[in-house]
């Protein structure tokens, strides 16, 4: 599936991330809930942090740090070990995440 | 400097860590605390959720805290306690100092002694409804679920309308 935007490539992601969770875990989905019921939740848009790309926005969870550029292009990386990148995605132009 | 990082400021200089902080004053910020070069903490803080602590962040994606914290002091004596004794388990013992209570006054609160207080926080196994009334005397209650394969349930092994702990704690949170 190709994404040409931000809010297209956070849409994917959080889709992707709660059908998975709706095939493996019996926990209802109560974003509200997301503290203390176990199952896992999309990363919440007031989670962004300092981002060290231009055109990129930068949110963190727990382990990783999702980016998400304005053409689409989102990768998912380990923070403490940056070469651990669990996925890097090319966005509208064909651009990753560190060539914007 | 939001109470994250001036919870990073006091730790002590010897301790490994890394704050990040949000871009917005009502978002979460982080506090990462290295115990050793495989082992970490994470802590979140949004100010209008409390904190959670991570006890085993690197096998986490998305999924929630271990701890749940609404109090500042008792996160960081929690912190304090592992890095002291690098044990990231908690016994009831531990809850009872986290909670800032006394063997005496839980001796008052339940009746017993305090040799009998003493001997329940060093034994590995004992009733429910002695460990029941040890945490409601904390100002506590007790949730239990069971997991299988196939579902996750709580189950009821205390009457709900006996906890006043529960009902009051629910108000509050």
């Amino acid at each position: 599936m190709e994404v040409s935007s931000f809010q297209e490539a956070l849409n994917h992601i959080n889709s992707t991330l709660n059908e998975v969770e709706n095939t493996y875990t019996t926990i209802p989905f109560n974003p509200s809930n997301w503290m203390n019921d176990g199952r896992m939740y999309p990363f919440q848009p007031d989670s962004e942090v300092y981002c060290e790309y231009n055109n990129v926005r930068k949110f963190r969870s727990v382990s990783h740090y999702t980016y998400i550029g304005i053409n689409g292009a989102f990768r998912i990386q380990e923070i403490f070990d940056e070469q651990n990148i669990i996925i890097d995605k090319r966005g509208k132009n064909k651009k990753k995440i560190d060539e914007l | 400097m939001n109470r994250l990082e001036q919870l990073a400021i006091d730790l002590p200089k010897s301790v490994k860590k890394n704050f990040e902080k949000s871009l917005t004053e009502d978002g979460t910020s982080w506090l990462d605390i290295f115990l050793n070069n495989d082992q970490r903490l994470a802590i979140e803080w949004n100010p209008r959720l409390g904190y959670g602590l991570y006890i085993n962040p690197d096998n986490s994606f998305g999924s929630g805290p271990d701890e749940v914290y609404r109090n500042l002091d008792i996160l960081d004596r929690r912190i304090k306690m592992i890095l002291d004794t690098r044990q990231k388990e908690i016994s009831i013992k531990d809850l009872r100092k986290l909670s800032g209570k006394t063997q005496s006054f839980i001796s008052e609160v339940t009746g017993k002694g305090q040799p009998s207080i003493s001997k329940l926080e060093n034994q590995r196994d004992f009733q429910l409804s002695t460990l029941e009334e040890y945490i409601s005397a904390l100002g506590g209650y007790i949730n239990i679920s069971v997991h299988f394969k196939d579902f996750d349930i709580p189950i009821d092994l205390f009457d709900p309308t006996d906890s006043t702990n529960k009902k009051e704690l629910e108000k509050e949170i």
